[in-house]
């Protein structure tokens, strides 16, 4: 559905992607992570066309016409959209633009947001249900997501992930997603990306994650294990090891071998970045 | 996107018409302070000058003014429209305003030549319309504009002299050969680093974007200033001799 194609593109003389190849399938729901400043903000601006790269293209499948942007929706965490316009303005300004003559508006319905109020009074939250409104208005096949969701309230977001999880169930939509809080989003997840300096990290389906990603619990390092991060308690330390084999369950003398949800491995995994 | 366009070229339009208000209080000024008989008539066409150099600044000044208030960059470039329609759409109705504005000076006349002025204006349009993206403070943009359309204006006479000398008389009015040969030095150079510069704009810091102005309208514009140089002494001396 989407493909990055030996993607280059830099900051001036800071480089953040160098000959960067990921191809997403149709349908996916895809979780893109990493430290903050690796690019995950950007990689989505390259998708959405907000970003030009330097070298490179970004490809998306043939189903999606000649101009994919008529199919793509964008939720930036700027929130950028017209906010001297009117919630009413903004919306007729999305059909023109996309010639559409319907618009549901019974998503922000639930959001007290008003047809007259300029889209700059609405809250973050308010401004994510217009914009998602906006962009469900389209019926997207591609939805890039940047790093909103916890800026958000719990019932907003909600009703958010809702909507999102009702258009996966009409359709097969490929929704990418760069999050740092993960909670919320875990059950919709198929597979996760993490990018280290420009280039991907690790590229797991979420079952594969979980089962290779474990921590341990011990009072001494578990030897000869790969541990991607660790934390020291006064009386024991937690050791998180990638890539888990169950072998290592025989070879292990000491120490309580625990599961961990998709938050507590992306965690570990930037821990490991930060060790 | 044409409609949101033409709402915020007709808010932009009313504002330029601003100075207007000065009218009424010039009139009172005059009458209850100054005692100089100025008429109606003439403070109107002082203001309505200002109005018609200030509109085609602002409109092209401010062309993207709703996407840097707004921060709206990130939407306006994610949506399915190209380069050449953003632009058409938003040139469109600037222009239209500036062809009411020349409309009104014909009907009014504060010109000698409205044709000659309204070209010279629409070169002000253009000046303000190919260096909106690349500036970063307020005070040296201004002056940049001031300083290159000094520089047309100065250069359509020099190419006057240059070129029309045996036909015409000193000091009078360039005419428009000139006029659009001068237009055209400086504004394909400029023109041409605003839309390569336009065509691959993105929401990344203006700094990183500014290749085009840098290795083709600077040098233009140092090429431009260095022939005037050149040639403006003998200029000087013609048009002030006999």
């Amino acid at each position: 559905m989407i493909e990055a194609k030996d993607l280059s593109f830099r900051y001036g003389k800071i480089k953040v992607f160098e000959h960067f190849n990921l191809d997403i399938p149709e349908g996916q729901v895809c979780l893109i992570t990493g430290i903050n400043g690796v690019g995950k903000s950007t990689l989505l601006r390259l998708m959405a066309g907000a970003l030009r790269p330097a070298k490179g293209e970004i490809v998306f499948n043939e189903k999606l016409g000649r101009n994919p942007k008529r199919k793509i929706g964008f939720i930036s965490d700027s929130l950028s959209l017209y906010q001297s316009l009117t919630v009413s303005q903004a919306i007729d300004f999305h059909k023109s633009v996309y010639g559409i003559d319907a618009f549901d508006d019974s998503l922000i319905k639930h959001t007290k947001i008003s047809h007259g109020q300029k889209v700059k009074e609405l809250s973050a939250g308010q401004k994510v249900i217009l914009h998602l409104s906006l962009i469900l208005s389209i019926e997207p096949e591609v939805l890039l997501i940047d790093e909103i969701i916890h800026s958000i309230d719990s019932y907003l977001r909600r009703l958010f992930l809702e909507a999102l999880i009702q258009l996966q169930t009409q359709r097969p939509i490929t929704i990418i997603m760069v999050n740092l809080n993960f909670h919320d989003i875990e059950h919709m997840v198929e597979r996760v990306i993490l990018l280290k300096k420009g280039t991907i990290a690790v590229d797991e389906k979420i079952e594969g994650l979980k089962a290779k990603v474990k921590k341990i619990i011990s009072t001494s390092p578990p030897s000869g294990l790969p541990i991607l991060s660790q934390i020291d308690y006064s009386n024991h330390s937690e050791y998180f090891i990638y890539p888990f084999q169950n072998e290592f369950r025989d070879r292990m003398k000491e120490g309580e071998i625990v599961d961990l949800n998709l938050t507590e491995i992306v965690t570990a995994f930037i821990g490991g970045e930060y060790a | 996107m044409l409609n949101k366009e033409l709402r915020d070229a007709l808010k932009q339009f009313l504002e330029c018409l601003l100075p207007l208000l000065i009218i009424p209080v010039a009139f009172v000024f005059d009458k209850y302070v100054i005692h100089s008989n100025w008429r109606i008539a003439d403070i109107f066409n002082y203001a309505f000058l200002v109005v018609l150099v200030i509109y085609p600044l602002m409109a092209g000044t401010l062309i993207f003014q709703s996407e840097k208030k707004d921060n709206a960059f990130e939407y306006l470039l994610s949506l399915p429209l190209s380069r050449p329609k953003i632009l058409a759409d938003k040139i469109g109705p600037r222009l239209l305003f500036l062809f009411v504005l020349l409309l009104a000076a014909l009907a009014i006349s504060p010109f000698k030549d409205v044709l000659m002025n309204g070209f010279n204006l629409l070169v002000l349009f253009l000046i303000s319309l190919f260096l909106c993206l690349s500036y970063t403070s307020i005070v040296v943009y201004f002056l940049e504009i001031g300083l290159l359309f000094w520089l047309f204006y100065l250069d359509s006479q020099i190419l006057n002299y240059l070129l029309w000398r045996p036909e015409i008389s000193r000091n009078i009015f360039p005419n428009i050969q000139s006029q659009l040969l001068a237009a055209a030095l400086l504004l394909v150079p400029l023109g041409l680093a605003f839309w390569l510069t336009f065509k691959r704009f993105d929401v990344k810091p203006l700094k990183f974007q500014m290749k085009s102005y840098v290795f083709i309208a600077l040098p233009a514009v140092l090429a431009l200033i260095t022939l005037t140089v050149v040639f403006v002494k003998k200029y000087w001396a013609w048009s002030h001799t006999g």
